[in-house]
């Protein structure tokens, strides 16, 4: 549709070929940043504070955690990096996966005024969920910064690496959520169990601690331990980042490894969900 | 496909799947709670039950739908409430799919099914101008040369194009939303019936660029209960029924066929459980009316109109006779014949009469006609044995060629008697 090519062809077929949704997905893929800046602005023009929600949010609950896992629970011994910084560099990667699911786990609820009354590729809507949510993910870059600032802290060059990281985390908790999303469609309730979800998951995987910390405290060898950590699809990626920032991590290939397994899966079902409950969910609703 | 057409739909059909059954009416939505405590309270048969309960029954919106539509023809679709209009704008808006067939389009195609689809309320009037945009399929570039004209078209005052939309009046919203969709500039138009926006004359504006769109080479498609707005703006008409097409054709035929839908704009109609007048006798009863050369009601001007009639008979009758009076569409007369049956009628039998009336000459119109069956002539006391006003309605499409009856007023008939003739007539 928004191709300028006159002669150009549309065909719409019952059960229609997926080459002609992808080419949609390009030809519409500038609504994909119209989204994002929408839900951006209308964010920050509805709080008091703004910009400033975002960069208090975080820092709290990361203080929070340095103080329980740190202090409390004894970690920070482990270490010689500030262990906010140790917190945050988990808190980071996180808070995008959390934030990517609980947006995309709304996606047929909240497009439903739009998908009823004009056509797009409907996954437009939760990569533009995803892009705001990887927007919040660069004003978290600044407030990192700041904390390596007023800490003092000199991060490892491979530091520069660790955008490479968040690509497949918010891509995790896009289809996360959008697995999530498709069955929402027959049980309403299911978007009221999502936050528990992120909450249990926040605890399950180590965020406010790394996992060689936790192996040191518990004893590194128990088979059973190793597994509840491995089948974790976020773990690999997660510590990949907190190997790029922390100087003290070291570099765990096979659970790197293991994260771009569960990726290619969950995107795979994700999509074949998506594109499942796309054809029909109008008709649903 | 062949270069001129437009739009080409093929064997679409669309089905829903409707839930029957007991709870359908009461449960309507599923909630994980309720399938956890029905599997936990009452086992997992009682989820079978439950979903048992949640059969479907297929309902076909849309039957074997077959439209090709030229490049620059202005389409107007019409049908009562639950033809199918709505479906058929969401297939071709590609809001859903068709369960079966295909639909091809040649161009660039917008559907335009509300105004300011997608407005956000936060966002001033010109940030929804790009995100509406960008809804529709503009791109960027585009939408950033034509905001001129779409700010001048939605005459917006100009300290309200940065202020949130929120602060819109309903009506300037609806400008805002119209100048938008009227900026797209496609080959090829779906519309819902979305014109009726804002005060009289700023209504005048937009149906006069409908209009515009129209007539300058675009493909329209439009989808309305006004029948105003579609003699304005569609050289051509699709009228629906039950999900199927029933009239394809020009567009006053359409609007008949719109307006008489409901009433007896059928080809095929039984008589026999209709009430009757009084002071009929009863001897000879009219059963059944089957117009033959016709699916829709709809004749050229050219066409004659056959028609069949069966009979039952009651007590014997001789010198029966049939008379025909179509009335045209103020209640003028159209033309009147009457027609001896050839041959007495006994009781107990049944008959079958054709008949078809050539040259008619009618100009084009609704028309009705109503049927009596008589003993006697102008001279002698009339008995009538049977009579049924309304017993069919048609419809006669104007001439294609220029002819002197193109220059007539619509509801001038013809005055000339045109000779009947009575087919055949059989026992049955």
């Amino acid at each position: 549709m928004a191709s300028q090519n006159h002669s150009q062809e549309i065909v719409i077929e019952a059960n229609g070929k997926n080459l002609q949704y992808w080419r949609d997905l390009w030809n519409y893929r500038s609504l994909v940043f119209y989204f994002a800046k929408r839900d951006f602005i209308v964010r920050y023009k509805q709080t008091l504070i703004g910009v400033a929600w975002s960069i208090i949010q975080p820092l709290i609950s990361t203080f929070l955690m340095a103080f329980i896992f740190g202090s409390l629970a004894g970690f920070a011994s482990g270490t010689n990096i500030p262990y906010r910084i140790v917190v945050y560099a988990g808190v980071l990667p996180w808070n995008l996966f959390a934030r990517c699911v609980s947006m995309c786990s709304g996606t047929f609820g909240s497009s439903l005024e739009l998908t009823k009354k004009t056509y797009f590729p409907r996954l437009i809507v939760p990569m533009a969920n995803m892009l705001t949510a990887l927007f919040d993910a660069a004003i978290s870059y600044v407030i990192l910064f700041l904390l390596m600032g007023v800490y003092l802290y000199m991060p490892p060059t491979r530091f520069a690496l660790s955008f490479l990281f968040l690509l497949p985390i918010a891509l995790l908790g896009m289809f996360a959520g959008i697995i999530l999303s498709s069955f929402s469609i027959r049980w309403r309730d299911l978007h009221f169990i999502v936050p528990f979800l992120l909450q249990v998951g926040q605890y399950a995987t180590p965020v406010a601690y790394s996992l060689s910390d936790l192996q040191k405290s518990i004893g590194g060898t128990d088979f059973f331990f190793n597994i509840m950590y491995y089948i974790n699809p976020l773990m690999g990626f997660q510590s990949a980042f907190r190997w790029t920032v922390l100087d003290d991590q070291s570099f765990d290939l096979r659970s790197l490894l293991i994260g771009f397994c569960w990726l290619g899966l969950i995107v795979w079902v994700g999509i074949w969900r998506f594109r499942k409950v796309e054809r029909t969910f109008v008709d649903i609703v | 496909m062949d270069e001129s057409v437009s739009v080409q739909l093929e064997n679409i059909s669309k089905r829903y799947r409707i839930p029957v059954g007991v709870d359908a009416a009461t449960k309507k939505i599923d909630t994980l709670a309720e399938t956890s405590r029905s599997i936990l309270g009452r086992g997992i048969e009682s989820v079978k039950k439950s979903n048992a309960a949640r059969r479907k029954k297929d309902f076909w919106a849309l039957q074997d739908i077959n439209l090709t539509i030229q490049s620059g023809q202005s389409i107007g679709v019409i049908g009562k409430n639950g033809a199918g209009k709505s479906t058929m704008l969401k297939i071709l808006s590609r809001i859903t799919e068709p369960t079966t067939g295909r639909v091809m389009f040649r161009g660039r195609v917008a559907a335009m099914l509300e105004v300011g689809t997608g407005f956000n309320d936060e966002l001033t009037g010109r940030e929804n101008i790009y995100l509406n945009g960008a809804v529709l399929g503009m791109r960027k570039s585009e939408i950033d040369t034509k905001i001129k004209s779409i700010l001048d078209f939605a005459e917006l005052a100009p300290s309200f194009v940065e202020s949130p939309v929120k602060r819109y009046s309903s009506g300037m919203r609806m400008r805002l939303g119209f100048a938008v969709a009227a900026h797209l500039n496609p080959d090829i138009l779906i519309l819902d019936e979305v014109l009726a926006v804002g005060d009289a004359k700023y209504r005048e504006k937009c149906l006069d660029h409908m209009r515009q769109i129209a007539t300058s080479g675009k493909t329209v498609i439009f989808v309305s209960h006004d029948m105003v707005q579609v003699r304005n703006l569609c050289e051509r008409v699709v009228c629906l029924k039950d999900g199927k097409i029933i009239y394809d054709g020009e567009t006053e035929g359409g609007i008949a066929v719109y307006e008489g839908e409901g009433g007896q704009l059928q080809a095929e109609r039984d008589f026999s459980l209709l009430r009757r007048p009084n002071h009929i006798s009863g001897c000879v009863l009219m059963s059944r009316l089957k117009l033959l050369n016709t699916v829709d009601c709809v004749y050229d001007a050219d066409a004659p109109i056959v028609f069949e009639l069966d009979l039952t008979c009651k007590v014997d009758t001789a010198n029966a006779g049939l008379m025909l009076e179509v009335f045209g569409p103020k209640g003028v007369v159209g033309l009147s014949f009457s027609q001896p049956i050839p041959q007495p009628v006994r009781a107990g039998e049944r008959y079958r009469l054709t008949c078809s009336f050539a040259d008619h000459r009618l100009a084009k119109g609704l028309y009705h006609a109503d049927i009596s069956i008589l003993t006697g002539d102008s001279f002698s006391a009339i008995n009538t044995h049977d009579t049924i006003s309304r017993a069919f309605e048609f419809y006669v499409s104007p001439r294609v060629q220029s002819d002197i009856q193109e220059h007539w007023r619509n509801n001038w008939g013809s005055s000339l008697i045109p000779p009947v003739e009575l087919e055949h007539f059989m026992r049955l």
